[in-house]
Protein backbone atom coordinates (compact mmCIF):
# COMPACT_ATOMS: atom_id res chain seq x y z
CA UNK A 1 0.00 0.00 0.00
CA UNK A 2 1.50 3.38 -0.94
CA UNK A 3 2.42 5.89 1.71
CA UNK A 4 -0.52 7.99 2.72
CA UNK A 5 0.16 11.72 2.39
CA UNK A 6 -1.96 12.62 5.38
CA UNK A 7 -0.18 10.10 7.56
CA UNK A 8 3.17 11.36 6.35
CA UNK A 9 2.21 14.93 7.18
CA UNK A 10 0.94 13.95 10.62
CA UNK A 11 4.15 12.18 11.55
CA UNK A 12 6.30 14.96 10.10
CA UNK A 13 4.34 17.47 12.15
CA UNK A 14 5.51 15.76 15.35
CA UNK A 15 9.17 16.19 14.43
CA UNK A 16 11.08 17.68 17.31
CA UNK A 17 13.26 20.53 16.07
CA UNK A 18 15.84 22.19 18.24
CA UNK A 19 14.74 25.64 19.42
CA UNK A 20 15.25 28.21 16.71
CA UNK A 21 18.26 30.31 17.71
CA UNK A 22 18.31 34.08 17.63
CA UNK A 23 19.35 34.28 14.01
CA UNK A 24 18.01 37.81 13.68
CA UNK A 25 20.45 38.93 16.36
CA UNK A 26 23.32 37.16 14.66
CA UNK A 27 22.45 38.66 11.30
CA UNK A 28 22.20 42.11 12.82
CA UNK A 29 25.68 41.72 14.30
CA UNK A 30 27.04 40.36 11.04
CA UNK A 31 25.70 43.32 9.13
CA UNK A 32 26.43 46.16 11.50
CA UNK A 33 30.24 46.20 11.62
CA UNK A 34 30.49 46.16 7.88
CA UNK A 35 29.87 49.23 5.85
CA UNK A 36 27.79 48.73 2.74
CA UNK A 37 29.83 46.82 0.22
CA UNK A 38 30.74 48.79 -2.83
CA UNK A 39 29.55 47.41 -6.09
CA UNK A 40 31.67 44.87 -7.86
CA UNK A 41 32.73 47.29 -10.55
CA UNK A 42 33.81 49.80 -7.93
CA UNK A 43 35.72 47.13 -6.05
CA UNK A 44 37.37 46.05 -9.28
CA UNK A 45 38.31 49.62 -10.14
CA UNK A 46 39.87 50.10 -6.72
CA UNK A 47 41.71 46.81 -6.97
CA UNK A 48 43.12 47.74 -10.38
CA UNK A 49 44.20 51.13 -9.10
CA UNK A 50 45.91 49.62 -6.08
CA UNK A 51 47.65 47.03 -8.26
CA UNK A 52 48.86 49.68 -10.67
CA UNK A 53 50.24 51.79 -7.85
CA UNK A 54 51.86 48.77 -6.28
CA UNK A 55 53.33 47.62 -9.57
CA UNK A 56 54.68 51.12 -10.29
CA UNK A 57 56.34 51.25 -6.89
CA UNK A 58 57.80 47.80 -7.24
CA UNK A 59 59.09 48.39 -10.74
CA UNK A 60 61.27 51.14 -9.37
CA UNK A 61 63.29 48.57 -7.44
CA UNK A 62 65.63 46.55 -9.71
CA UNK A 63 65.61 43.43 -7.56
CA UNK A 64 61.89 43.44 -7.46
CA UNK A 65 61.68 44.12 -11.17
CA UNK A 66 63.64 40.91 -11.71
CA UNK A 67 61.11 39.06 -9.71
CA UNK A 68 58.29 39.99 -12.01
CA UNK A 69 56.91 36.92 -13.58
CA UNK A 70 54.48 35.99 -16.23
CA UNK A 71 51.70 33.52 -16.14
CA UNK A 72 49.94 31.44 -18.70
CA UNK A 73 46.27 31.81 -19.28
CA UNK A 74 44.20 29.11 -20.85
CA UNK A 75 40.46 29.17 -20.58
CA UNK A 76 39.41 29.49 -16.99
CA UNK A 77 42.80 28.56 -15.57
CA UNK A 78 45.96 30.59 -15.02
CA UNK A 79 49.30 28.87 -14.65
CA UNK A 80 51.89 30.74 -12.66
CA UNK A 81 55.43 29.42 -13.11
CA UNK A 82 57.40 29.32 -9.92
CA UNK A 83 60.84 28.13 -8.80
CA UNK A 84 61.38 24.39 -8.71
CA UNK A 85 59.68 22.61 -5.87
CA UNK A 86 61.94 21.18 -3.16
CA UNK A 87 63.72 18.08 -4.45
CA UNK A 88 62.87 18.81 -8.04
CA UNK A 89 65.76 19.04 -10.46
CA UNK A 90 66.06 22.34 -12.24
CA UNK A 91 66.03 21.78 -15.97
CA UNK A 92 65.68 23.83 -19.05
CA UNK A 93 62.21 25.28 -19.26
CA UNK A 94 60.05 23.06 -21.39
CA UNK A 95 58.06 25.91 -22.77
CA UNK A 96 58.19 29.57 -23.48
CA UNK A 97 55.15 31.63 -22.86
CA UNK A 98 53.39 32.53 -26.09
CA UNK A 99 52.68 36.18 -26.52
CA UNK A 100 48.96 35.51 -26.83
CA UNK A 101 48.81 33.90 -23.41
CA UNK A 102 51.29 36.15 -21.70
CA UNK A 103 50.27 38.23 -18.76
CA UNK A 104 52.63 40.06 -16.50
CA UNK A 105 52.07 39.68 -12.85
CA UNK A 106 53.91 40.56 -9.68
CA UNK A 107 55.42 37.48 -8.15
CA UNK A 108 54.06 36.61 -4.74
CA UNK A 109 56.45 37.44 -1.93
CA UNK A 110 55.82 34.10 -0.28
CA UNK A 111 56.78 31.20 -2.52
CA UNK A 112 56.37 28.35 -0.09
CA UNK A 113 53.21 26.29 -0.08
CA UNK A 114 50.78 27.71 2.43
CA UNK A 115 50.22 25.60 5.52
CA UNK A 116 46.64 24.94 4.51
CA UNK A 117 47.70 23.04 1.40
CA UNK A 118 45.86 19.76 1.11
CA UNK A 119 46.09 16.80 -1.17
CA UNK A 120 44.84 16.54 -4.69
CA UNK A 121 41.06 16.75 -4.62
CA UNK A 122 40.61 13.92 -7.01
CA UNK A 123 43.25 11.57 -5.69
CA UNK A 124 40.74 9.62 -3.72
CA UNK A 125 36.99 9.47 -3.81
CA UNK A 126 36.95 10.61 -0.21
CA UNK A 127 37.94 14.06 -1.40
CA UNK A 128 34.93 14.47 -3.65
CA UNK A 129 31.41 15.45 -2.84
CA UNK A 130 28.19 16.34 -4.63
CA UNK A 131 27.64 13.06 -6.47
CA UNK A 132 25.14 13.35 -9.27
CA UNK A 133 24.14 11.55 -12.45
CA UNK A 134 24.99 12.13 -16.08
CA UNK A 135 21.40 13.04 -16.86
CA UNK A 136 21.15 15.52 -14.00
CA UNK A 137 24.50 17.06 -14.85
CA UNK A 138 23.67 17.32 -18.53
CA UNK A 139 20.35 18.96 -17.72
CA UNK A 140 22.15 21.69 -15.83
CA UNK A 141 24.71 22.82 -18.35
CA UNK A 142 24.22 24.57 -21.66
CA UNK A 143 26.78 22.50 -23.56
CA UNK A 144 27.14 18.77 -24.20
CA UNK A 145 29.10 17.04 -21.49
CA UNK A 146 31.70 14.77 -23.07
CA UNK A 147 33.57 11.66 -22.05
CA UNK A 148 36.26 9.43 -23.57
CA UNK A 149 34.40 6.46 -25.11
CA UNK A 150 37.34 4.14 -24.56
CA UNK A 151 36.87 4.58 -20.83
CA UNK A 152 33.10 4.34 -20.99
CA UNK A 153 30.80 6.59 -19.02
CA UNK A 154 32.33 7.77 -15.76
CA UNK A 155 31.91 5.72 -12.65
CA UNK A 156 30.80 8.81 -10.83
CA UNK A 157 30.07 12.46 -11.52
CA UNK A 158 30.52 15.19 -8.95
CA UNK A 159 29.06 18.66 -9.05
CA UNK A 160 31.17 21.50 -7.74
CA UNK A 161 29.13 24.52 -6.79
CA UNK A 162 30.46 27.94 -7.55
CA UNK A 163 28.24 30.32 -5.64
CA UNK A 164 28.75 33.80 -6.77
CA UNK A 165 25.93 36.08 -7.80
CA UNK A 166 25.82 36.17 -11.56
CA UNK A 167 28.24 33.28 -11.84
CA UNK A 168 26.38 30.19 -10.85
CA UNK A 169 27.51 27.70 -13.47
CA UNK A 170 28.52 24.49 -11.77
CA UNK A 171 31.71 22.58 -12.55
CA UNK A 172 31.29 18.87 -13.16
CA UNK A 173 34.01 16.37 -12.39
CA UNK A 174 33.79 13.03 -14.19
CA UNK A 175 35.60 10.30 -12.34
CA UNK A 176 36.79 6.86 -13.36
CA UNK A 177 37.89 4.63 -10.53
CA UNK A 178 41.18 2.78 -10.38
CA UNK A 179 40.26 -0.84 -11.03
CA UNK A 180 42.93 -2.15 -8.68
CA UNK A 181 42.22 0.39 -5.95
CA UNK A 182 38.54 1.23 -6.30
CA UNK A 183 38.68 3.88 -3.60
CA UNK A 184 41.13 5.88 -5.72
CA UNK A 185 40.63 7.84 -8.89
CA UNK A 186 42.33 6.69 -12.08
CA UNK A 187 41.13 9.51 -14.28
CA UNK A 188 39.26 12.73 -13.59
CA UNK A 189 37.91 15.13 -16.18
CA UNK A 190 36.80 18.60 -15.09
CA UNK A 191 34.41 20.44 -17.41
CA UNK A 192 34.50 24.09 -16.45
CA UNK A 193 32.07 26.53 -18.08
CA UNK A 194 33.44 29.53 -16.20
CA UNK A 195 35.54 32.56 -17.11
CA UNK A 196 37.76 31.95 -14.09
CA UNK A 197 38.26 28.82 -12.07
CA UNK A 198 41.69 28.51 -10.58
CA UNK A 199 45.34 29.44 -10.53
CA UNK A 200 47.98 26.78 -10.92
CA UNK A 201 51.43 27.34 -9.59
CA UNK A 202 54.02 25.02 -11.07
CA UNK A 203 57.69 24.84 -11.84
CA UNK A 204 58.36 26.26 -15.29
CA UNK A 205 60.19 23.04 -16.17
CA UNK A 206 57.03 21.09 -15.39
CA UNK A 207 54.92 23.03 -17.88
CA UNK A 208 54.92 22.10 -21.52
CA UNK A 209 52.89 23.24 -24.43
CA UNK A 210 51.00 20.81 -26.58
CA UNK A 211 48.04 20.77 -28.96
CA UNK A 212 44.51 19.46 -28.60
CA UNK A 213 42.68 19.60 -31.89
CA UNK A 214 45.45 21.92 -33.05
CA UNK A 215 44.66 24.40 -30.32
CA UNK A 216 47.15 25.32 -27.64
CA UNK A 217 46.99 23.25 -24.47
CA UNK A 218 49.23 22.94 -21.45
CA UNK A 219 50.56 19.83 -19.83
CA UNK A 220 51.61 20.23 -16.21
CA UNK A 221 53.65 17.29 -15.10
CA UNK A 222 54.28 16.27 -11.55
CA UNK A 223 53.52 18.07 -8.31
CA UNK A 224 52.10 21.56 -8.44
CA UNK A 225 49.73 23.75 -6.54
CA UNK A 226 46.22 24.73 -7.53
CA UNK A 227 44.37 27.66 -6.08
CA UNK A 228 40.62 27.40 -6.38
CA UNK A 229 38.48 30.46 -6.06
CA UNK A 230 34.96 29.84 -4.89
CA UNK A 231 33.09 33.03 -4.24
CA UNK A 232 35.31 35.00 -1.93
CA UNK A 233 37.25 32.02 -0.67
CA UNK A 234 40.57 30.97 -2.18
CA UNK A 235 41.98 27.60 -1.27
CA UNK A 236 45.36 26.19 -2.20
CA UNK A 237 45.46 22.51 -3.03
CA UNK A 238 48.50 20.37 -3.64
CA UNK A 239 48.18 18.38 -6.86
CA UNK A 240 50.48 15.40 -7.12
CA UNK A 241 49.61 14.18 -10.60
CA UNK A 242 49.80 15.20 -14.23
CA UNK A 243 47.23 17.51 -15.68
CA UNK A 244 46.28 18.51 -19.23
CA UNK A 245 44.41 21.77 -19.62
CA UNK A 246 42.75 23.01 -22.76
CA UNK A 247 39.77 25.11 -23.72
CA UNK A 248 37.11 24.70 -26.36
CA UNK A 249 34.74 27.59 -26.76
CA UNK A 250 33.68 28.76 -23.32
CA UNK A 251 34.45 25.47 -21.66
CA UNK A 252 37.80 24.71 -20.09
CA UNK A 253 38.78 21.08 -19.65
CA UNK A 254 41.14 19.77 -17.03
CA UNK A 255 42.17 16.14 -17.38
CA UNK A 256 43.95 14.60 -14.46
CA UNK A 257 45.50 11.16 -14.26
CA UNK A 258 47.06 10.42 -17.66
CA UNK A 259 50.60 9.08 -17.43
CA UNK A 260 51.96 10.85 -20.48
CA UNK A 261 51.13 13.91 -22.50
CA UNK A 262 50.50 11.71 -25.54
CA UNK A 263 47.95 9.66 -23.64
CA UNK A 264 46.32 12.80 -22.27
CA UNK A 265 46.02 14.38 -25.71
CA UNK A 266 44.65 11.17 -27.16
CA UNK A 267 41.99 11.07 -24.45
CA UNK A 268 41.25 14.77 -24.91
CA UNK A 269 40.74 14.38 -28.64
CA UNK A 270 38.54 11.34 -28.19
CA UNK A 271 35.95 13.10 -26.05
CA UNK A 272 32.43 12.67 -27.31
CA UNK A 273 28.98 13.48 -26.03
CA UNK A 274 26.87 10.67 -24.71
CA UNK A 275 23.91 9.73 -26.85
CA UNK A 276 21.17 7.57 -25.42
CA UNK A 277 20.42 4.59 -27.61
CA UNK B 1 18.76 53.47 10.97
CA UNK B 2 16.80 54.93 8.16
CA UNK B 3 13.40 54.42 9.66
CA UNK B 4 11.88 54.71 13.07
CA UNK B 5 9.94 51.92 14.67
CA UNK B 6 6.83 53.94 14.06
CA UNK B 7 7.03 53.31 10.36
CA UNK B 8 7.68 49.60 10.79
CA UNK B 9 6.41 48.85 14.28
CA UNK B 10 7.23 45.15 14.15
CA UNK B 11 10.86 46.11 14.69
CA UNK B 12 9.99 47.37 18.12
CA UNK B 13 7.02 45.31 19.06
CA UNK B 14 7.27 42.18 16.97
CA UNK B 15 3.53 42.55 16.43
CA UNK B 16 2.00 40.80 13.47
CA UNK B 17 -0.11 42.79 11.13
CA UNK B 18 -2.56 40.21 9.89
CA UNK B 19 -4.31 42.65 7.60
CA UNK B 20 -1.49 43.53 5.26
CA UNK B 21 1.37 41.10 5.78
CA UNK B 22 2.41 41.09 2.12
CA UNK B 23 2.30 44.89 1.87
CA UNK B 24 4.23 45.21 5.11
CA UNK B 25 6.82 42.74 3.93
CA UNK B 26 7.18 44.58 0.63
CA UNK B 27 7.66 47.85 2.53
CA UNK B 28 10.31 46.29 4.76
CA UNK B 29 12.09 44.86 1.74
CA UNK B 30 12.09 48.28 0.10
CA UNK B 31 13.60 49.84 3.23
CA UNK B 32 16.15 47.05 3.58
CA UNK B 33 17.13 47.53 -0.03
CA UNK B 34 18.01 51.12 0.80
CA UNK B 35 20.32 49.93 3.56
CA UNK B 36 17.95 49.86 6.50
CA UNK B 37 19.36 47.00 8.54
CA UNK B 38 16.60 47.24 11.13
CA UNK B 39 14.02 46.55 8.44
CA UNK B 40 16.00 43.52 7.39
CA UNK B 41 16.32 42.32 10.99
CA UNK B 42 12.53 42.44 11.27
CA UNK B 43 12.24 40.30 8.18
CA UNK B 44 14.83 37.86 9.51
CA UNK B 45 12.85 37.53 12.73
CA UNK B 46 9.73 36.80 10.75
CA UNK B 47 11.31 34.09 8.60
CA UNK B 48 14.10 32.65 10.71
CA UNK B 49 12.19 29.63 11.92
CA UNK B 50 11.36 27.99 8.56
CA UNK B 51 14.80 28.89 7.20
CA UNK B 52 16.55 27.36 10.20
CA UNK B 53 14.32 24.29 10.15
CA UNK B 54 14.82 23.61 6.46
CA UNK B 55 18.58 23.95 6.88
CA UNK B 56 18.45 21.62 9.89
CA UNK B 57 16.47 18.99 8.00
CA UNK B 58 18.64 19.17 4.90
CA UNK B 59 21.92 18.96 6.79
CA UNK B 60 21.00 15.55 8.14
CA UNK B 61 21.61 13.91 11.42
CA UNK B 62 24.93 14.80 13.01
CA UNK B 63 26.54 16.11 16.15
CA UNK B 64 26.98 19.59 14.75
CA UNK B 65 23.74 19.84 12.82
CA UNK B 66 22.15 22.51 15.00
CA UNK B 67 25.20 24.74 14.97
CA UNK B 68 25.75 24.30 11.24
CA UNK B 69 22.07 24.93 10.52
CA UNK B 70 22.34 28.15 12.50
CA UNK B 71 25.37 29.16 10.45
CA UNK B 72 23.59 28.31 7.23
CA UNK B 73 20.51 30.28 8.22
CA UNK B 74 22.59 33.29 9.19
CA UNK B 75 24.57 33.11 5.97
CA UNK B 76 21.37 32.81 3.96
CA UNK B 77 19.99 36.00 5.46
CA UNK B 78 23.26 37.87 5.07
CA UNK B 79 23.58 36.83 1.43
CA UNK B 80 19.97 37.64 0.76
CA UNK B 81 20.45 41.11 2.22
CA UNK B 82 23.52 41.73 0.11
CA UNK B 83 21.72 40.54 -3.00
CA UNK B 84 18.41 42.21 -2.41
CA UNK B 85 18.75 43.99 -5.73
CA UNK B 86 18.22 40.60 -7.34
CA UNK B 87 14.98 40.01 -5.49
CA UNK B 88 11.92 40.61 -7.62
CA UNK B 89 9.56 43.23 -6.22
CA UNK B 90 6.11 42.04 -5.28
CA UNK B 91 7.15 38.43 -4.76
CA UNK B 92 6.86 36.76 -1.35
CA UNK B 93 10.20 36.71 0.41
CA UNK B 94 10.00 33.29 2.04
CA UNK B 95 10.48 31.14 -1.08
CA UNK B 96 13.53 33.17 -2.08
CA UNK B 97 15.05 32.88 1.38
CA UNK B 98 14.36 29.16 1.53
CA UNK B 99 15.91 28.66 -1.89
CA UNK B 100 19.10 30.42 -0.77
CA UNK B 101 19.17 28.47 2.48
CA UNK B 102 18.62 25.18 0.67
CA UNK B 103 21.42 26.01 -1.74
CA UNK B 104 23.78 26.75 1.13
CA UNK B 105 22.71 23.64 3.02
CA UNK B 106 23.36 21.54 -0.06
CA UNK B 107 26.82 23.04 -0.34
CA UNK B 108 27.52 22.30 3.29
CA UNK B 109 26.39 18.76 2.78
CA UNK B 110 28.70 18.47 -0.18
CA UNK B 111 31.64 19.84 1.72
CA UNK B 112 30.82 17.29 4.39
CA UNK B 113 30.70 14.72 1.62
CA UNK B 114 34.24 13.59 2.28
CA UNK B 115 33.09 12.16 5.54
CA UNK B 116 29.88 10.79 4.10
CA UNK B 117 31.59 9.16 1.17
CA UNK B 118 33.83 7.29 3.58
CA UNK B 119 30.80 6.18 5.49
CA UNK B 120 28.75 5.27 2.47
CA UNK B 121 30.05 1.79 1.83
CA UNK B 122 30.19 1.03 5.49
CA UNK B 123 26.63 2.23 5.84
CA UNK B 124 25.38 0.20 2.92
CA UNK B 125 27.06 -2.92 4.23
CA UNK B 126 25.77 -2.64 7.75
CA UNK B 127 22.64 -0.54 7.47
CA UNK B 128 20.26 -3.42 7.88
CA UNK B 129 21.80 -4.53 11.16
CA UNK B 130 21.93 -0.99 12.52
CA UNK B 131 18.41 -0.25 11.44
CA UNK B 132 17.03 -3.24 13.24
CA UNK B 133 18.92 -2.22 16.37
CA UNK B 134 17.66 1.33 16.10
CA UNK B 135 14.09 0.22 15.67
CA UNK B 136 14.22 -2.11 18.63
CA UNK B 137 14.71 0.80 20.97
CA UNK B 138 11.64 1.44 23.02
CA UNK B 139 12.07 5.18 22.90
CA UNK B 140 11.91 5.21 19.13
CA UNK B 141 10.54 8.40 17.69
CA UNK B 142 8.63 7.84 14.48
CA UNK B 143 9.24 11.34 13.19
CA UNK B 144 12.95 11.02 13.83
CA UNK B 145 13.04 7.65 12.10
CA UNK B 146 11.16 9.17 9.20
CA UNK B 147 13.86 11.83 8.98
CA UNK B 148 16.52 9.15 8.99
CA UNK B 149 14.73 7.34 6.19
CA UNK B 150 14.40 10.55 4.19
CA UNK B 151 18.13 11.08 4.39
CA UNK B 152 18.53 7.99 2.24
CA UNK B 153 16.79 9.76 -0.65
CA UNK B 154 18.27 12.12 -3.21
CA UNK B 155 18.59 15.72 -2.07
CA UNK B 156 15.96 16.79 -4.59
CA UNK B 157 13.41 14.37 -3.16
CA UNK B 158 14.39 15.22 0.39
CA UNK B 159 13.96 18.92 -0.19
CA UNK B 160 10.53 18.46 -1.75
CA UNK B 161 9.29 16.21 1.03
CA UNK B 162 10.68 18.47 3.76
CA UNK B 163 8.99 21.51 2.28
CA UNK B 164 5.63 19.83 1.77
CA UNK B 165 5.24 17.64 4.83
CA UNK B 166 7.61 19.03 7.44
CA UNK B 167 7.19 22.73 6.73
CA UNK B 168 3.62 22.32 5.48
CA UNK B 169 4.28 24.44 2.42
CA UNK B 170 1.70 24.75 -0.36
CA UNK B 171 2.74 23.33 -3.69
CA UNK B 172 2.57 26.74 -5.36
CA UNK B 173 5.14 28.13 -2.96
CA UNK B 174 7.24 24.99 -3.33
CA UNK B 175 7.39 25.63 -7.05
CA UNK B 176 8.97 29.01 -6.33
CA UNK B 177 11.47 27.62 -3.85
CA UNK B 178 12.49 24.79 -6.15
CA UNK B 179 12.22 26.94 -9.28
CA UNK B 180 10.20 24.30 -11.07
CA UNK B 181 6.71 24.14 -12.55
CA UNK B 182 3.77 23.33 -10.29
CA UNK B 183 3.21 20.10 -12.17
CA UNK B 184 6.78 19.11 -11.58
CA UNK B 185 6.27 19.66 -7.86
CA UNK B 186 3.49 17.08 -7.88
CA UNK B 187 5.55 14.54 -9.78
CA UNK B 188 8.59 15.15 -7.59
CA UNK B 189 6.52 14.62 -4.47
CA UNK B 190 5.04 11.47 -5.94
CA UNK B 191 8.41 10.05 -6.86
CA UNK B 192 9.80 11.12 -3.51
CA UNK B 193 7.08 9.24 -1.68
CA UNK B 194 7.72 6.19 -3.82
CA UNK B 195 11.42 6.33 -3.02
CA UNK B 196 10.61 6.82 0.65
CA UNK B 197 8.33 3.83 0.64
CA UNK B 198 11.08 1.66 -0.84
CA UNK B 199 13.52 2.82 1.83
CA UNK B 200 11.01 2.23 4.60
CA UNK B 201 10.20 -1.24 3.37
CA UNK B 202 13.82 -2.22 3.05
CA UNK B 203 15.50 -0.46 5.94
CA UNK B 204 12.77 0.52 8.39
CA UNK B 205 10.39 -2.45 8.18
CA UNK B 206 9.04 -2.05 11.69
CA UNK B 207 8.12 1.56 11.12
CA UNK B 208 6.61 0.71 7.77
CA UNK B 209 4.48 -2.10 9.22
CA UNK B 210 3.33 0.19 11.97
CA UNK B 211 2.24 2.77 9.40
CA UNK B 212 0.33 0.17 7.46
CA UNK B 213 -1.56 -0.87 10.56
CA UNK B 214 -2.65 2.62 11.52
Amino acid sequence: MPIDEQQLAEIAATFSYPPTPDIAGRVQKALQPRPARPRRTQRLAWAVLVLLLLASALLAVPTVRAALREFFKIGAIRILPEPALPGEATTTPAVTIPAADRVTDVAPVETQAPPSATHLPTRTLLDLAGATTWEAAQAEVGFPLRYPPEHGLPDEIYRQEVWDPGLEAPVFILVWRDEDRPSEVALALYQIPLPYYGLKSASLSAISETLVYEQRAYWVEGPHRLQLQTGEVAEWLFVAGNVLIWAEGEVTYRLEGADTVAEAVRIAESLAPHRDK
Amino acid sequence: MELSGKLHPEIDSGAEDEAQPAAREAALVAHARRGDEAAWTALVAAHQEPVFRLAYLMLGNGRETTAVAEDVAQEAFVRAYRNLDQFEDGRPLRPWLLAIAANLARNRRRSAGRYWAALRRWWQAERRERTVKAQSQNERDDAHLLWQALQRLSLAHQQALYLRYFLDMPEEEMAEVLDIAAGTVKSRLYRGRQALQAVLQEEFPLLYEEWQQR
